[in-house]
């Protein structure tokens, strides 16, 4: 018995070690999403707007051999370096505004169009992904999820949606709210070393703040 | 059988505590909000070191600390080395505790050798300098990690194999006068001899801190392109004591629950087999732990 008790100890001791506490991201970017429309109810492409912490703004700045201006806006030369080194995106870049359509995910191309700014001592990143065809969205579910897929950067839409262009279509925010999907991720995101990279795929979503548009 | 109880209704309220805790989503917002809050107060404090302000030195230094401990809180920085250790070795809480300083302050001073180090003579970008610590001395750091819980796990079969093997039989003493022959045995830190040595200690930090934070990297990459290098480094072992805190509560922790083990076993003159066993579980979690981040690293 008194075997069973120590080994059960040891087990939920372990246990406990392993899993402390819960994991969490390194950046945090706000931003949103906006519509970018060819008609009253066709999408053309998704225009995303990122906006980083001031630590990660300072960070990013800082290993491109740029200090943050004083007076609070870049030079033209700065703005190139920055817009130059986010010209090249890495292949398992995944965009952070995820679309689908009728529960199907849409591929989008690769970002352009890529707007750098800084706005109270935080970096800003707006950009293009355009469609590879214009979809019509007419009684069909469209859902755009903010996130990216490991958790590393926590996306957080802080911009109410908009559309771009002529638009009979109606966009609704949907936060992140704490579930027990999002629990369960939570769990395997604990086992991690703090600096991994979660194994489960797409552990972002569980987190993700959601836009859903509804076209007459 | 009155300690057992004792010992079972704590097993079942830790049991109820740790798989109740991740549904409170509330805590993982919480976690995430404060990390968030520190890491924009260490920006606005360096900042205002850069313009020269009063007192934005101390801001810098206690910011740092702070997100030391919170960020601590998550998974990593050795805390489950320190804790299997804790558990599965014959270790003072003095002792534990000095190990577990020594390997974030170790940590800390190590990061800043590697940027500053890496910006100074080796003029290596930042980029490089995050990878390198990403792809090899984290990897390093779990291989040596993995190697502690293989020799822990060894030890303790060795233990366990001197205390259940037959014994010969001594003809000149006879059976009576047999020392040997166990019912009252009791555990001494000699005979455990596991992470006793200065020597299991060096291999202990230096595991552990072989791998740089992430977030001291990125305060550090800062520091250095902003010319406040002093402020930086004094800012980064801040950062080391506040991670420092945390792996001793876990440290601390350890050492009880090993304690209470024993407890709930001594007085039926077990503690001669439990702790062999312990130490073998101990080992073998942390072996599988690093394999598992370091297959995962190296994926």
């Amino acid at each position: 018995m008194q075997h069973l008790y120590s080994i059960a100890l040891t087990v939920v001791g372990l246990a406990g070690l392993g899993q402390a506490a819960l994991a969490h991201p390194h950046v945090f970017v706000d931003g949103g999403v906006d519509f970018v429309m060819a008609d009253d109810s066709t999408l053309a492409a998704l225009s995303v707007t990122w906006l980083y912490d001031e630590f990660e703004t300072l960070y990013d700045l800082s290993s491109r051999g740029i200090d943050l201006p004083a007076d609070g806006t870049l030079s033209n030369a700065d703005r190139e370096t920055i817009r130059a080194a986010y010209s090249v995106w890495p292949d398992d870049f995944d965009g952070s505004a995820h679309l689908t359509i009728d529960g199907e995910r849409i591929e989008m191309d690769w970002p352009s169009d890529l707007a750098v700014d800084l706005i109270d001592g935080r970096l800003q990143l707006v950009f293009r992904r355009n469609l590879p065809v214009p979809i019509d969205l007419s009684g069909k579910t469209v859902e755009s999820a903010f996130y990216e897929r490991t958790y590393f950067f926590a996306f957080q839409i802080t911009d109410p949606p908009t559309f771009i262009g002529p638009s009979t279509c109606e966009a609704r925010l949907i936060p992140y709210a704490p579930d027990s999907q999002s629990a369960a991720a939570q769990d395997s995101l604990a086992m991690l070393g703090r600096e991994e990279t979660p194994a489960i795929a797409d552990v972002g979503r569980l987190f993700a703040d959601r836009i859903v548009v509804a076209c007459e | 059988m009155r300690i057992g109880l004792v010992v079972f209704l704590l097993v079942a309220g830790l049991w109820v505590v740790w798989s109740g805790l991740p549904t409170f989503a509330d805590i993982v917002t919480w976690a995430s909000a404060q990390q968030r809050g520190f890491q924009t107060d260490m920006a606005r404090s360096v900042r205002a070191i850069q313009r020269g302000e009063a007192g934005s030195w101390i801001a810098l230094v206690g910011a740092a600390g702070a997100y030391g401990v919170v960020h601590a809180a998550g998974p990593g920085h050795g805390k489950y080395l320190i804790g299997g250790m804790g558990f599965g070795s014959e270790v003072s809480v003095r002792r534990m505790l000095a190990l577990a300083i020594a390997s974030s302050l170790a940590q800390a001073v190590w990061a800043i050798t590697l940027v500053y180090g890496g910006f100074w003579l080796f003029r290596m970008s930042a980029a490089r300098m995050t990878t390198l610590a990403e792809d090899w001395l984290a990897p390093a750091s779990y291989l040596a990690i993995g190697a502690i819980g293989a020799i822990l796990a060894i030890r303790g079969a060795g233990l366990l194999w001197r205390r259940v093997r037959p014994r010969p039989r001594n003809l000149w003493l006879g059976v009576g006068s047999d020392h040997s022959c166990c019912a009252h045995y009791t555990v001494t830190p000699a005979q455990v001899a596991a992470l006793t040595t200065r020597r299991d200690a060096v291999a202990l930090v230096t595991s552990i801190a072989v791998r740089p934070c992430t977030g001291a990297i990125f305060l550090l990459v800062i520091a250095w392109q902003l010319d406040i290098h002093l402020a930086g480094a004094c800012a980064v072992i801040a950062m080391g004591l506040g991670t420092a805190l945390l792996t001793s509560a876990v440290a601390v922790s350890s050492v009880s629950m090993r304690g209470l083990t024993l407890l709930s076993t001594g007085r039926f003159g077990l503690a001669g087999l439990v702790l062999p066993v312990v130490q073998i579980l101990a080992g073998v979690a942390v072996l599988s732990i690093s394999c598992g981040l370091l297959v995962r690293a190296l994926a």
